[in-house]
This record gives C-alpha cells, structure tokens and sequence, in this order.
C-alpha cells in the first residue's frame, strides 16, 4: 500500500496565530478520517470567522495541545522560519528480522503537512521620522495588519475545504475499520526536533527507524 | 441469496445515507425557534441518529421519511428579507414548504444541496466500473483536478474478512467519510454565519431584532425555479462520488459567496448592528451614573466582533494573558462592524456606573478594556523614549481606568 501524501496550500502566520491555525487544520482532517462512533463538537475559531468541528476523541486534542506548545516553543528560538508539521496516519505490522526476531514497524498510508511561513511583524514606528503624527502610524500598522488577518483568514478557509476535497477524492486507501475508537486510526504528529533546525532531519531519522512505506500482499 | 441480503442491506444503507445527510444540511440551516421540542426518542430515532457513526445533536427529521433510493433530494436554502417569517413543514410523508408571507423578491438563493444516488442504468458505459472491491475505482469529479499517474494506480489495501462477506461494508465506510465531509461543509459556508446569527438572537429572547430570516424547500426534481436569484452565479463545490450497488451517490453545492450574502443581508436595512437598547451605561455628563440615569437615558452599545478584531491586531505584542482576555470578550459579541468605523463610534463609551449588578462585572470591565486596548498604543521592546513616554502614559492611563471600573464593581457586588 502506497502512502498517499497530501501537501495542503502555505500559509503566512504571525506566531500568536500559529496555535488557532493548526486547531482547525488538524481538528478538520482528523474529523473527517476519524471513523469510530463521534459525536462532532462544534468549535468557533477564537482569531478567525470560522468553524471547525472536533471529533471529540480527548487524548487527540491533548496530544495535538501539547506538540502545538512544542512548536511554539521552538519557533520562539527559530524566528521568521518555514515550518511544517505532519499529521500521519499508519497501521503496525509485525516484521520478521533476521537478527532481531519481531519487530513491529509503522506503515504509513496517509501524510498531511501542512506548512507555516512564520513572520514576526515589526512596528513601523521606528522607521516613521520624528514629528509624524503617532496616529498616522498606528492607522497604518492596524490597516496592514487587518489586511493580513483578512488575507489569512481566506487562506484558512480554502485550505480547509481543499481538505475536504482531497478527504473524498482520496478514499480507497483508508484501511478497513477495525477499532471502536472514535479516532479508528493510529497517527502521529511531527513537528520541527528541538535540537534541529530543519524539519527534514527528523523525517530522516524516523524513515531510517521504520524504513520506507512497502508494498501491501 | 447472498446477492439479495447484499441488495438490501445496500438499499437500506443508501434510504438510511439520504435521511442522515438531509439532517445534516438542516440541522446547520434551521434556526432553533422552528425546530419542534423533541419528542421521546424510539429506538428507531436513535439507531438512526448514530447511523454511519455520526452523533447529530439536531436531527430535525426525527423519524424516517419514505424517500425513494433513486430520486435526488435537492435543498434550496433560502435569505428571506425584511421579517417575512416561513417555516418549512417536512411531515413524514410528504415535503411541504408553507411560506407565510412573501414575494420572489424578498428571497435570494443562498445554496443549492442535491443528494442523488445516479442509478447505474442511467450512466453512461464509459463512466460504469466494476463493482469487486478487488479493483481500484475511479472516482471523476469535476473540480478535482486529474492526479498524477503514479497517484491513480495507487492500489487499495486489501478488504477485510468483513469487506469480503459483505461487500457493502467498504461502500459504508466511503459514505461515512462523505458524511463527515458534508457535515464539516455545512459548517465552513456563509450561510452558516446567518444561522448563528438566527440563534444567537432567538437565544436571548429578542427574535424579531434581524430583518432576514432563513428558509428552505426541499423537493425531490432537479428542475430550476426562481427564487429572485439564478443559481449561475453560485459557485460549486462537489464532493467525489461513492460507488455503491445501488448506483453512484454524489453530493453537490452552489452556494453564495461570503461577499453575495453580505450584500444580500445589507439589502435588510444592515443587521451587522444590533442595538441593545437595555444596554446600562453612562459617562460624562449624560446623567449615566444612577438607575434613574441610565433608564432615562440609555447609552447604546454595538455589539461587534470585529471590534476585537481591530483589538487583537494592536494586542500582538500583548502577552498571552490580555491576548486571551481580548479573545473572550470576542467570545460575548457577535455582529461585524467596519473597524474603520469604531473611531467614529463615539456611543462606545466605558460605563462607569451601573444600575444593573449583573451587568457590574461583565460588561463594565469588557467596555474599559475595549476601550483601553483600541486606545493604548502597543508597547515596543526598544521604542524611542518620547514615544515610550507617550506611548506607556497612554497605556498606564487606560488600565488605571480600567482599575477604577473594576474597583467600583467590586464595592457593588460587596454591598449587594
């Protein structure tokens, strides 16, 4: 089975915007792959004119909150980077070894990742001369910004219902049903390692732990 | 015989899809005041409800309609202006749709939702696949684009001991996603705004406060009538078909643009401000300060959510703490408003005494931190000091006031 991997639209972010984003991007493809018995809670974004529907599976949400506070923490040290997290979904196979005797690996059927282009605004304040008015400055500084939430806010929107186009287009490789757990699928969450600076080492180091997706029968 | 219990487990399955997603486009379109009370739930009802498991929590077809398997079922969900109330009458048996008072032109079309299970007599050769869960399918929609060849000859896992008895099983798991897909739609498209909206005013008791209202027709042809808008102008959204025994179901949408429904609620003579006409507040000399004060001469407040807006943008470089406190007074507001006209808005004044001990706390401190943020200037790490000065005096000022409020609300709710 082919992993099917999805690379979802980029997005600008200010970092206090980076938790909200992730909520709905996360929230809304878990929900639409989570195919136990779910009671779908309705969430109104706390930044955006938008909402979201959460599977209401708790240990998600809590995983999701906590590599959330880890990439908040390591974009703090990373200022105005690129980053991308993945959302996986994977079945576990037991794998006969030559040296090692069982060993369980992941296999990976779906990838999302979706990418962050952080920028921490500076005030223009400084670069305004002396005597201009500070008013002028500040209707400026609130103009762009709300120019930019806006800009944001249609991004999120689009990036949410290309989710849902790729959820459905995409169907075949979903593994059957097998748990009652409302999130039917085991997954992971990746985000930049705290001591890389790139994303990319930490897929590295993971593909050379469970080796590359393989073929299925 | 194994075919025959395969056939109608799949015809059940597609009758029980068809309920579901009816309730699922409703449940996000009709406002509560006209769902009936909920009656004792038969265990028919709640096997229906966790159907495909998706909990509804609004289920405003609460028993099973005879709806045919091969008739599409096309929702019009339609902006009613100037208070014309209507109420869509969905029986058991029949769909009716009893306007009480109005023209074509006191509706716009906002969306278009049809459910069809294609029969497969009636599509064409060309687009028939096998139905042996063995091969790949190849769903076609018109908005997606192709996928590159390696993509489509991805090959699907093979099915489960369950899958293999009974086909039907796979085409379930297809339709439970497609529902949830559907589910997450109904949630993302304008029209979701205006039924908040609708519910929110419908909550707090005062439902005749918005000029537009939201109504429906359901029927079951795919012929086109007017209703003061052409579907032209909509845009589209398709959901990729699930191959079933039955036939093909798909799922479509044309809805109006964020900027169409805006225009078209503007046409009510602006519902984007409410005006609390109870709101208790005073300041300066408009005589606010005592309970005699404030009901001879109310000051109106605007409920705007986009005034929070404005204020997180200037919060950015507020610490997370005032940065929550803005997102939950966001939370007690609900219209937009321009931000450009909030400097305008000389009404949204903090009140500085209130007559109302339940106001007190709650909108007297949401006011002055309004107030305090749209006015402070946000702080900078290094900033010149002649605008530090200013800007941190200004910012001082605003929390002292800020203070002074809270103080004065707290010596009320001790005296109470």
């Amino acid at each position: 089975m082919n992993c099917e991997i999805f690379h979802l639209r980029e997005l600008d972010v200010e970092p206090y915007q980076i938790r909200e984003v992730l909520r709905c991007i996360l929230h809304t493809v878990m929900f639409n792959r989570a195919l136990g018995l779910v009671r779908p809670h309705d969430v109104d974004s706390e930044l955006f004119d938008l909402t979201y529907v959460q599977c209401g599976d708790l240990t998600f949400e809590k995983k999701m909150e906590e590599k959330i506070d880890q990439l908040i923490a390591w974009v703090e040290k990373h200022p105005n980077k690129k980053i991308t997290v993945c959302l996986s979904f994977y079945e576990t196979r037991s794998k006969q070894n030559a040296w090692f005797g069982h060993k369980m690996e992941r296999l990976y059927w779906e990838q999302w990742y979706v990418t962050l282009n952080t920028t921490v605004q500076q005030s223009h304040l400084r670069s305004k001369p002396h005597h201009d008015k500070l008013g002028d400055a500040l209707d400026l500084m609130t103009d762009e910004r709300s120019k930019r939430h806006a800009l944001l806010e249609s991004g999120l929107k689009e990036v949410m219902l290309q989710i849902l186009q790729q959820v459905n287009e995409k169907k075949d490789h979903v593994p059957p049903v097998t748990s009652q757990d409302v999130v039917s699928f085991p997954y992971e969450i990746s985000i930049p390692s705290s001591s890389d600076s790139s994303f990319g080492m930490d897929m590295f180091k993971r593909m050379l732990q469970t080796g590359p997706p393989t073929m299925l029968g | 015989m194994e075919g025959k219990v395969s056939q109608d487990e799949s015809r059940r399955m597609v009758s029980e899809f068809f309920v579901k997603s009816l309730n699922v486009i409703l449940g996000a379109r009709i406002p509560s005041k006209y769902l009936q009370p909920a009656t004792s739930s038969s265990s028919a009802s709640a096997s229906t409800n966790k159907s495909f498991n998706l909990v509804l929590v609004n289920s405003p077809m609460r028993n099973k309609c005879h709806l045919s398997v091969v008739e599409p079922i096309v929702v019009d969900v339609l902006l009613l202006h100037h208070g014309s109330s209507a109420c869509a009458a969905i029986e058991d048996h029949v769909f009716r749709w009893s306007p009480s008072q109005q023209t074509q032109q006191s509706q716009s079309l906002l969306e278009r939702w049809v459910v069809h299970c294609v029969p497969w007599a009636c599509l064409k050769s060309s687009e028939k696949t096998t139905q042996s869960p063995d091969h790949v399918t190849k769903n076609k929609t018109a908005t997606a684009k192709k996928p590159p060849l390696s993509r489509r000859s991805v090959a699907a896992p093979p099915p489960s001991a369950e899958e293999k008895k009974n086909p039907w099983k796979k085409a379930m798991k297809m339709l439970s996603i497609m529902l949830r897909s559907l589910y997450n739609l109904t949630r993302l498209l304008p029209a979701y705004r205006i039924f908040q909206q609708l519910n929110s005013s419908s909550s707090r008791g005062s439902p005749g406060c918005c000029h537009f209202d939201l109504s429906y027709k359901v029927r079951s042809t795919l012929s086109v009538t007017g209703h003061g808008s052409s579907d032209k102008s909509l845009c589209k959204f398709n959901l990729t078909p699930v191959e079933t025994e039955l036939g093909r179901m798909c799922i479509s949408v044309k809805y109006s643009d964020a900027a169409s429904v805006e225009r078209a609620i503007q046409r009510t003579n602006s519902i984007f401000s409410e005006i609390i006409q109870d709101y208790v507040g005073g300041g300066g000399g408009d005589g606010g300060g005592g309970s005699s004060g404030s009901s001879q001469n109310p000051h109106f407040a605007v409920k705007d959510r986009r005034i929070c807006a404005a204020t997180r943008t200037m919060s950015s470089n507020i610490p997370a703490a005032e940065v929550a406190a803005v997102a939950a007074v966001k939370r007690s507001y609900s219209s937009p408003l321009n931000p450009i006209e909030l400097d305008q808005q000389q009404e949204l004044v903090c009140p500085f005494a209130c007559d109302d001990e339940r106001k007190v706390s709650r909108d007297a401190a949401a006011g002055a931190l309004i107030t305090a943020l749209v006015s402070a200037v946000p702080i900078e790490k290094s900033p010149p000091r002649d605008k530090c000065s200013r800007a941190t005096g200004t910012l001082r000022e605003a929390l002292r006031e800020l203070r002074s409020y809270t103080d004065i609300a707290r010596k009320k709710a001790v005296n109470i």
